[in-house]
């Protein structure tokens, strides 16, 4: 393994940099979190399954990442923040965008029914085809619970990591999928508030330019506080550990602390945005030390 | 070690916890749906964005609660009682 940096010649070049952003790879690499370490959480993996599932995993959601692409074509090039994907760009054609995200959906939907189990396989397109089809082509064009409801397809990766370990699927399964459902809302409300102009400029129904930005903070609170319980459910019946719930305790306390802030901020008219994107930016990283601390928990009470 | 590692509360305080945890479930669920009900006359009829339709919204905010009932059932049946 000497050697492994790239000459100048290997560079990855524009289409392979193109490919690799159709699929998202920041956002996949939080729901490789929550795929691999329920894996941990659910019993022993071997390192091959891992490694299975994670490919598996990243070729399943890019792929439904490279079809949102596609068929979310027409409105990337109206806002700001999609603007240089590929398709509006014009460095890739739709077809061929959609062609490579149906052509990575098959392939591991093939890879994790033939090398992990059909269970696996069956979860993780359920995932594809509820992003593709519930949230993109339905939900986010048509309803502010567009997120919360679409938020379902992220939240399949640890029913995919549980699956793959197990076989089956249990309570703690269940669980794992809601808190996922749960924490989308309070973190893509937050995005949303921030970025709610190029929504509005691209006729998405987003929370905020429904139900205006005040109702929009209470919802997050609301959820926030069903998120909060789920995470400390599993303890309640002996799932979790001491170091679990302490994790879960101190990033639960954040969040909420966040949401509040932003909250309060808007109800004093001071501003706002510093305390979203706050809440943004840390919700990501909760649902990684969330994860964590549940597998991390179970190995060493194994 | 292991003990210190595990969480072990007495079966009182596992009652309790669990029906807040209901409790308070409940009380968020109600806020969510509320926000159905209150909020879509906000969307000015000069809106560009596309207005909701309110039952399929209902709809919407309600499912999610099943599944919160199957793992409040799961987590019951679970529970060191």
């Amino acid at each position: 393994m000497t050697g492994v940096a790239l000459e100048p010649d290997q560079a990855p070049t524009p289409l392979s940099r193109d490919l690799i952003a159709l699929t998202k790879p920041r956002i996949i690499s939080l729901l490789l979190v929550t795929t691999v370490a329920p894996m941990y959480a659910a019993g022993s993996p071997t390192w091959l399954s891992v490694l299975l599932v994670t490919i598996g995993g990243y070729l399943m959601a890019g792929g439904a990442n490279a079809v949102n692409m596609y068929l979310d074509r027409d409105i990337d090039n109206i806002m700001a923040r999609t603007r240089l994907r590929p398709i509006p760009s014009g460095r890739m054609s739709p077809i061929q965008v959609l062609a490579f995200g149906v052509a990575c959906a098959t392939f591991a939907t093939w890879m994790l029914a033939h090398f992990v189990n059909v269970l696996t396989a069956g979860l993780a397109l359920a995932g594809f085809y509820f992003y593709v089809f519930i949230y993109t082509r339905w939900l986010k064009r048509s309803s502010p619970q567009n997120i919360v409801i679409g938020g379902a397809a992220g939240a399949f990766p640890p029913l995919v990591g549980w699956a793959a370990v197990t076989g089956t699927l249990d309570v703690s399964a269940l669980c794992l999928f809601l808190i996922v459902f749960y924490w989308t809302p309070p973190h893509f409300w937050a995005l949303a508030l921030l970025k709610q102009v190029d929504y509005g400029r691209a006729k998405v129904p987003m929370a905020p330019l429904v139900w205006g930005e005040r109702e929009t903070m209470y919802q997050m609170v609301w959820y926030t506080v069903i998120l909060i319980v789920l995470t400390l459910l599993p303890v309640l019946y002996g799932a979790f550990g001491t170091l679990y719930l302490l994790s879960a305790i101190v990033l639960n306390a954040l969040l909420m602390g966040g949401v509040l802030k932003v909250l309060f901020a808007a109800r004093a008219s001071k501003p706002w945005t510093g305390p979203a994107w706050w809440v943004y930016k840390y919700s990501l990283l909760y649902l990684a030390l969330l994860f964590l601390a549940m597998a991390v928990d179970r190995a060493i009470r194994r | 070690m292991t003990s210190v590692l595990t969480v072990s509360l007495p079966p009182a305080a596992v009652t309790a916890l669990f029906s807040s945890a209901i409790v308070a479930c409940v009380i968020a669920q109600l806020f969510i749906l509320r926000a159905v009900f209150r909020t879509l006359p906000i969307l000015p009829s000069t809106s560009q964005v596309p207005t909701p339709h309110r039952l399929t919204e209902i709809l919407w905010v309600v499912l999610p609660v099943g599944g919160l009932i199957a793992v409040f059932v799961g987590a019951y049946r679970a529970l060191p009682l």
